[in-house]
């Protein structure tokens, strides 16, 4: 498929699936009370007169910042996900096996289990704010445990990652375990991930570093296909690889930190979009990243449609979505393009 | 464009693997880099493309040193890589291969020129692949590939080459492909080789590697002595001419037991 064409298809298909996922809900409302509503908020007129503030409150304070953050949150997992692929030049990389998700993780839930004073005492982090640094602190640990003789490899790397994670999810399971059964259901849903109580205050933070560290990453798209293709070969195209490589890590990091520390730990998107985007158009960075920045925010967002509609009236969490529908789909991929499959890995 | 090594050493967690390299191409030179496995040709090679930093000792390309003249892009544009296959973690295709020669020469914000087009297809076209542009690079065979790496070496327009055995895995017919599509070029070489004939058949001069220590160099006439190749690479060996090509050609056999040197067997003894 040409590059053009996917991006053009997304392009089409993102306002068409916003649209079904402000107008679709628990509460029913006409399609032309919803369209009514937006359009009139967009062009800076406020709430109609003849839209009730209840209406009002679903569709502009709850539906739409919630099918923002969905694509918002999607775009930036996926990217980071592509982006942490070609670092660690392994194809099962995502936010997790780096350790990322785990430390978010186990600062929320000790925020949300703990008191906002359980964790770093006198600083009262919020749930977000906490697993923004939690995700930081873990990376850049992750980065000073795998360093070895001035150089960080790849390899070091995905294990100090993967070693980091089990000890974190361990502490994290401790907490849940110590929780009260009022608490639960909050660590639960976090754990999983979620939109649903998206708020526009939520929105500025993580869309501003999802477009801002997709534009950076396009400005190194050459680099990033020369690293792609081997370290050696980047350095003697001139690339300096490894501040190269650690700024990549923190801007993955970042990305990464942004979407969950609002949205939750949504797994399998970071893994399953950049793949299937780079089946169907291949792996030049300057097509794959905003491709794949695209399709991460249809994907969650109909991920989150489908969250709150196949068992209505009960929500489910976004991670149990990305996952039933990401593997299979993934599956699927893989089969048809049976080249990829067997490449080694 | 001239290369001059000056008394390169190279150390890898503490342990020296070259020790005072030092050597010269003249510009159009073919210059051959021969010596037994693990004598350090790959890691001398390194400190040329700058993927290894010498410990000490300076490599001077074009009358500029690599590591403290040159930033690494300006130091891509003068040298031009042909490295040993390290398979990618994601495949591209050939033409994306041979795009990535351009990196060097371009800015993040310069898109993809049509002066860069023309060149991939050029390169592609020298060394007859362009009829596989569109192709995945990992379907390709081994003697493909390499042409593929030449092609992106082409693309990167270095007016230095540095070829680290280019003709492994490949049967003998594309290794003289190879070759002479190298030795068409008439670009000043540096080329890392296994195989003494072709190094014979194409280089101007060959240096000898042996241990980390360059111990000798000149034409092939003048550096294939029996008594060299008995010492370096412990095999009876005899110069004769090449009956079609009238080169230098080597003829091999294993030395006689008993004088085979306690160096290479002392884990036995």
């Amino acid at each position: 498929m040409s590059p053009r064409l996917l991006l053009l298809c997304l392009l089409l298909m993102l306002p068409v699936a916003a649209l079904a996922s402000v107008a679709l809900g628990a509460a029913s409302l006409p399609f032309g009370e919803v369209w009514r509503d937006v359009v009139s908020h967009v062009t800076g007129g406020g709430r109609p007169a003849q839209i009730t503030g209840i209406d009002d409150a679903i569709i502009w304070g709850s539906r739409v910042p919630r099918t923002l953050l969905a694509m918002v949150a999607g775009a930036g997992l996926a990217v980071a996900g592509a982006v942490l692929q070609t670092v660690v030049r392994n194809p099962l990389a995502d936010p997790y096996v780096l350790g990322v998700t785990s430390g978010a993780s186990l600062a929320a839930v000790a925020v949300l289990t703990l008191g906002p004073a359980g964790l770093l005492g006198p600083l009262h982090l919020g749930v977000p704010a906490a697993a923004f640094v939690g995700a930081c602190a873990t990376l850049a640990l992750v980065v000073v445990l795998s360093r070895h003789q001035g150089t960080t490899a790849p390899v070091r790397l995905v294990l100090a990652g993967v070693a980091l994670s089990y000890l974190l999810q361990g502490a994290t399971s401790y907490l849940q375990l110590r929780a009260r059964p009022d608490q639960l259901s909050g660590v639960l849903f976090w754990l999983l991930g979620s939109v649903a109580g998206a708020q526009w205050s939520d929105l500025g933070l993580p869309a501003t570093l999802v477009v801002g560290c997709t534009a950076w990453l396009l400005l190194h798209g050459r680099s990033l296909n020369a690293l792609a293709m081997g370290e050696e070969t980047a350095a003697f195209l001139g690339v300096r690889v490894h501040a190269l490589r650690l700024q990549l890590l923190a801007v993955s990091a970042l990305l990464t930190a942004a979407v969950i520390s609002v949205a939750g730990g949504i797994s399998f998107v970071g893994l399953v979009v950049p793949h299937s985007v780079r089946l169907l158009i291949g792996s030049d960075h300057r097509a794959l990243l905003p491709t794949t920045a695209l399709a991460g925010a249809l994907f969650l967002l109909l991920a989150d449609l489908a969250a709150r509609t196949v068992a209505a009236p009960m929500e489910l969490p976004l991670g149990i979505l990305t996952a039933v529908a990401g593997a299979p789909f993934f599956l699927w991929l893989l089969r048809r393009d049976r080249s990829a499959a067997g490449r080694e890995v | 464009m001239e290369a001059r090594l000056e008394a390169v050493t190279l150390d890898i967690g503490g342990a020296r693997i070259v020790s005072r390299a030092t050597l010269h191409a003249a510009p159009g030179e073919i210059i051959g880099v021969v010596g037994p496995n693990g004598s350090g040709k790959s890691t001398l090679l390194r400190a040329v493309y700058r993927s290894m930093r010498p410990t000490s000792g300076a490599v001077l390309i074009g009358g500029q040193d690599v590591w403290r003249s040159l930033t690494p892009q300006a130091a891509a544009r003068r040298t031009s890589v042909v490295a040993q296959e390290n398979p990618a973690a994601f495949d591209f295709t050939v033409a994306e291969v041979v795009a990535a020669g351009r990196t060097p020469h371009r800015t993040p914000w310069s898109g993809e020129s049509s002066a860069d087009r023309v060149m991939v297809a050029d390169a592609l076209d020298r060394v007859g692949m362009a009829h596989l542009a569109g192709r995945q690079y990992s379907s390709l065979s081994g003697g493909e590939k390499q042409r593929v790496l030449l092609a992106r070496a082409l693309a990167q327009q270095g007016q230095l080459l540095v070829l680290d055995e280019p003709t492994n895995h490949l049967d003998i017919g594309t290794q003289l492909d190879l070759m002479e599509l190298v030795r068409d070029l008439k670009v000043t070489t540096l080329a890392a080789l296994h195989d003494l004939n072709l190094a014979a058949a194409y280089c101007d001069r060959v240096h000898v590697l042996h241990g980390g220590h360059l111990v000798t160099s000149g034409t092939p006439q003048e550096v294939f002595t029996p008594e060299l190749l008995d010492e370096v690479f412990q095999v009876h060996a005899a110069l004769g001419t090449h009956p079609l090509t009238g080169r230098p050609q080597l003829s091999f056999a294993p030395l006689p037991a008993s004088t085979i040197h306690p160096s290479r067997n002392g884990a036995d003894q």
